[in-house]
């Protein structure tokens, strides 16, 4: 296998991996919680098959592309229902 | 929501980009599986009894003529004969336009077993359209006999003709 495809693949891998990352938010890394790093693991599990050409490209990006959003919706999920109890703690211990 | 737009417009771009590349530029190996990958992950799938995975990767035409189990059928003795697979390795042997061969070889516990793909680009993917199988060694070696006896079986209950083995 040509040394320059994996290079090309490595690169492609990369910048769209960052780029979906970076839009996701920055907690995606920098939180250390569980579903952070199972997306994570998977992504890196990913990026081998791109790697070594076995799954094409556009498989790579649909598949990082809807972990990432599975991952940002439960996050939006969770953050709204926290919000939710939050008001409605704050409610009943209102006046 | 804002952030569901943004991934989604990143997923697009992303895919445009190799649409340009594999039909437009006529990439055939880098963001596509290369025809050695292939062949490789056709006998890996084979030797790991996923026939259905290995279906998908044959031509269109073939897949209609070569079911999953008719397949079976096929590959089942082969892997009998070579035992279990503990290593394959792939090569391409050369790419010409839209057609390519690769050779995969499995190497068993009991035997090794030699595989040549004939293959087709169709959607942009390399697409296995005939396999053959051992050219170099003397068919007794291999169980070609029984193999192809069941090749004749697969077609007469089949109806279809199945020449996967030349």
């Amino acid at each position: 296998m040509d040394l320059w495809r994996i290079i090309v693949r490595v690169l492609f891998g990369y910048v769209f991996a960052l780029a979906v990352i970076r839009i996701a938010g920055k907690r995606t890394v920098s939180r250390t919680d569980v579903s952070s790093c199972v997306v994570l693991i998977v992504i890196g599990d990913m990026f081998d098959d791109l790697l070594w050409g076995d799954v094409p490209a556009a498989q790579f990006v649909v598949g990082i592309g809807a972990l990432v959003l599975a991952h940002v919706t439960a996050r939006l999920a969770v953050f709204r229902s926290g919000d939710r109890k939050w008001r409605q703690e704050a409610g009943g211990a209102g006046p | 929501m804002k952030t569901i737009a943004q991934i989604l417009l990143t997923m697009t771009l992303a895919l445009a980009i190799i649409a340009v590349c594999v039909f437009a530029a006529g990439d055939r190996q880098t963001l596509v599986p290369p025809p050695d990958a292939v062949a490789e992950a056709f006998v890996r799938q084979a030797a790991a009894r996923r026939y259905d995975r290995v279906h998908a990767l044959q031509s269109w035409g073939r897949r209609e003529e070569l079911s999953a189990a008719v397949l079976r059928l096929y590959f089942d003795p082969l892997f009998r004969f070579t035992g279990t697979v503990n290593q394959v390795d792939a090569e391409l042997v050369a790419i010409d336009g839209d057609d390519a061969r690769a050779v995969a070889t499995a190497y068993g516990d009991l035997a090794e077993a030699r595989f040549v793909f004939d293959m087709v680009r169709q959607d942009g993917l390399w697409k296995v359209y005939d396999v053959s199988t051992n050219p170099m060694l003397p068919p007794e070696q291999l169980g070609m006999r029984s193999f192809r006896g069941i090749a004749r079986r697969a077609q007469a209950s089949t109806g279809r003709r199945g020449t996967i083995f030349r």
